[in-house]
């Protein structure tokens, strides 16, 4: 059935199968009527006049494709993010981003707890006081979650930097390895820190 | 539960059921003129058996001020069994103002790429059957439309002849061929393949944010295709060119590329070879 | 707006390559090996000094083994945190925003890391 044609010749890329051979790319879109080649002369001269009348109209000439002319229209972007689907490749590294703006939040913080003991102990107290406390404690969580997750996202990216890992199934395993880790790495953590040190 | 999780081939197709999208509004940080609106329905003939359903972009530059979705019903027993098949079948069914790229039908001359169910393929190398229902179809991402599906490739193809993809010799021509080890022309294997379709660099965010400065996995899988071949002779003037905080260095390994390929390519691995030869050769 | 009739190459080429990238680059990555083990000296730290009060902290930092590491953590962090957030700035901000962007983030950046590495100095050797 039509449906359930399945065959090879769909032109798949098999593993162990030689790679297809490169075309002559731009022949086959030439021949295909590739815009941004037009051919000014295509248009008739009747036709060219036709259009003249109409307002706002992309004309058959290079410059008109290639941007707007004052009063022609921009041709609009097709969606990008708004769209495209979320996939471990795009989460891991918005999420390595994300978590490193958040860790240069926290440098601030941490100059300022280095402050507040320079400037003596009173100051040194309230910091801790406020670190202590419930909101301090739940911002402290969430903070050692984002400075584990980037430090195994950040191992991640330095084994790529070596050029290893980057066929997908090491992508995939290494990135569910990143979010493991950083998930028992903070509760390890927290778990000493709250039962084994008091 | 493994199959889901571990993907080993770019062919394979995100099989999680959410998300399907970043949680943002449908139309965040698009300008007037590309935001996208409902558009309308168009019915499979009366006769149809198997109907499946496909939203597709569309965009008329003589008449809609901004894009539209139109809903298409397709007979799945009257056309083949790839996208492409459906989109010539309401080319010639339903709607035949319906305007794409297609060429050789069967993935190696990179015409018909466009983005299905939220990632980026070729047309004619995806089963109808491993789409959701509805299908959605969008053109190449983050590309200035022409209409309906055809994206404006313009700017891609300058940042690939940028990249000079032809071979640089400064030795005389020797007046037969230049001799090359198997070794050595293995080393261009995975990458001389590229069909130029532009899936990949089109799935990359940071191309997204900096789309004219920052070159794109396209092109700098071709840079590394020629700074791997041993024949070629300007590697001293192509990472030249590349060393560019924006040419070469907006790759921030994302890895949508590799993972979006319909050859089956690896472009962040040869953007991550070319790092380093950037690198060996200041150390 | 102004028209642009440059061809797709020469807007494709723009300005020419900056002709660096790649030592800010190499730095990035020397700054991330060398914060590895201090921050995760740092965080074991943290966890074995929980219930210190300030005489314990002061002790702390003025120790060799409090005070150096410290130092070393506050440069390598600061270093690592202002090429990160120069390639965020430029890859979301165009224009005059982004310059002004990018001075707030190295001009910070550096008196972060001095303001710590006084504050830590002022603890270690006051008193």
């Amino acid at each position: 059935m039509a449906g359930d044609d399945k065959s090879p010749a769909s032109g798949r890329r098999r593993k162990g199968a030689a790679p297809d051979r490169l075309r002559d790319a731009t022949a086959s879109r030439l021949a295909d009527g590739k815009t941004s080649h037009s051919d000014p002369a295509a248009a008739s001269p009747g036709a060219r006049s036709e259009t003249a009348d109409r307002p706002a109209q992309p004309r058959q000439s290079k410059a008109a494709f290639r941007s707007p002319a004052p009063g022609v229209r921009e041709r609009p972007l097709s969606p990008n993010i708004q769209i495209y689907r979320p996939q471990i490749t795009s989460v891991l590294s918005i999420g390595n981003r994300i978590t490193g703006v958040l860790l240069g939040i926290g440098g601030v913080g941490l100059v300022v707890w280095l402050s507040a003991g320079a400037l003596g102990p009173a100051a040194y107290a309230g910091v801790t006081a406020a670190l202590l406390s419930i909101p301090g404690q739940v911002v402290l969580f969430l903070f050692t979650l984002a400075f584990f997750f980037h430090l195994c996202a950040g191992v991640r990216h330095l084994m790529w930097d070596t050029v290893h890992g980057f066929e997908l199934r090491t992508v995939y395993i290494s990135g569910w390895i990143v979010v493991m880790a950083s998930l028992a790495l903070t509760v390890i953590a927290w778990a000493v820190g709250l039962f084994v040190m008091s | 539960m493994r199959k889901n999780l571990i993907i080993e081939s770019s062919d394979q197709l995100p099989r999680a059921p959410w998300p399907k999208r970043f949680p943002l509004p449908r139309n965040f940080g698009l300008e007037r003129g590309s935001r996208v609106r409902e558009g309308r329905e168009w019915p499979a003939p009366p006769e149809a058996t198997r109907v499946r359903h496909f939203r597709i972009y569309r965009y008329d530059p003589d008449a809609d001020a901004s894009p539209r979705i139109d809903n298409f019903e397709v007979d799945l027993d009257d056309c083949g069994p790839m996208v492409l098949d459906a989109l010539i079948w309401i080319k010639d069914k339903v709607d035949p103002t319906l305007t794409f790229r297609r060429s050789c039908r069967e993935g190696v001359c990179g015409s018909c790429a466009m983005n299905m169910d939220g990632t980026n393929w070729l047309a004619c190398t995806r089963f109808i059957n491993d789409l959701d229902e509805p299908a959605t179809i969008y053109p190449l991402t983050s590309r200035r439309i022409i209409k309906d599906l055809v994206p404006d490739l313009d700017e891609l193809f300058a940042q690939y002849e940028m990249i000079e993809p032809w071979l640089h010799t400064k030795t005389p021509d020797p007046g037969a061929e230049r001799l090359q080890s198997p070794e050595e022309r293995a080393r261009i294997d995975g990458y001389y393949e590229c069909i130029l379709c532009f899936c990949c660099t089109s799935a990359c965010p940071s191309h997204w944010w900096n789309p004219g400065r920052f070159l794109g996995p396209a092109a700098l899988l071709q840079s590394w295709r020629w700074l791997a071949d041993s024949r070629d002779e300007g590697t001293e003037e192509r990472l030249d060119k590349l060393e560019d905080p924006f040419r070469l260095y907006r790759c921030h390994t994302i890895l949508n590329c590799t993972r979006t390929c319909p050859k089956g390519l690896n472009p962040a691995k040869a953007i991550a070879e070319v790092k380093r030869m950037m690198i060996e050769r200041e150390s | 707006m102004v028209q642009d009739t440059r061809s797709p190459l020469a807007r494709a080429s723009g300005l020419g390559p900056a002709g660096k990238g790649a030592a800010e680059w190499w730095a990035q990555r020397v700054s991330a090996v060398a914060l590895v083990p201090l921050t995760l000296w740092f965080v074991i730290e943290i966890i074995a000094h929980m219930h210190s009060d300030y005489a314990g902290f002061v002790a702390w930092l003025r120790s060799p083994t409090g005070m150096i590491p410290m130092v070393l953590l506050l440069i390598a962090l600061f270093h690592h945190a202002a090429l990160g957030l120069k390639v965020v700035v430029e890859d979301y901000l165009h224009g005059l925003v982004k310059f002004s962007a990018l001075v707030a983030v190295r001009l910070g950046a550096v008196a972060l890391a001095v303001a710590g590495i006084l504050a830590v100095l002022f603890i270690a050797l006051s008193g």
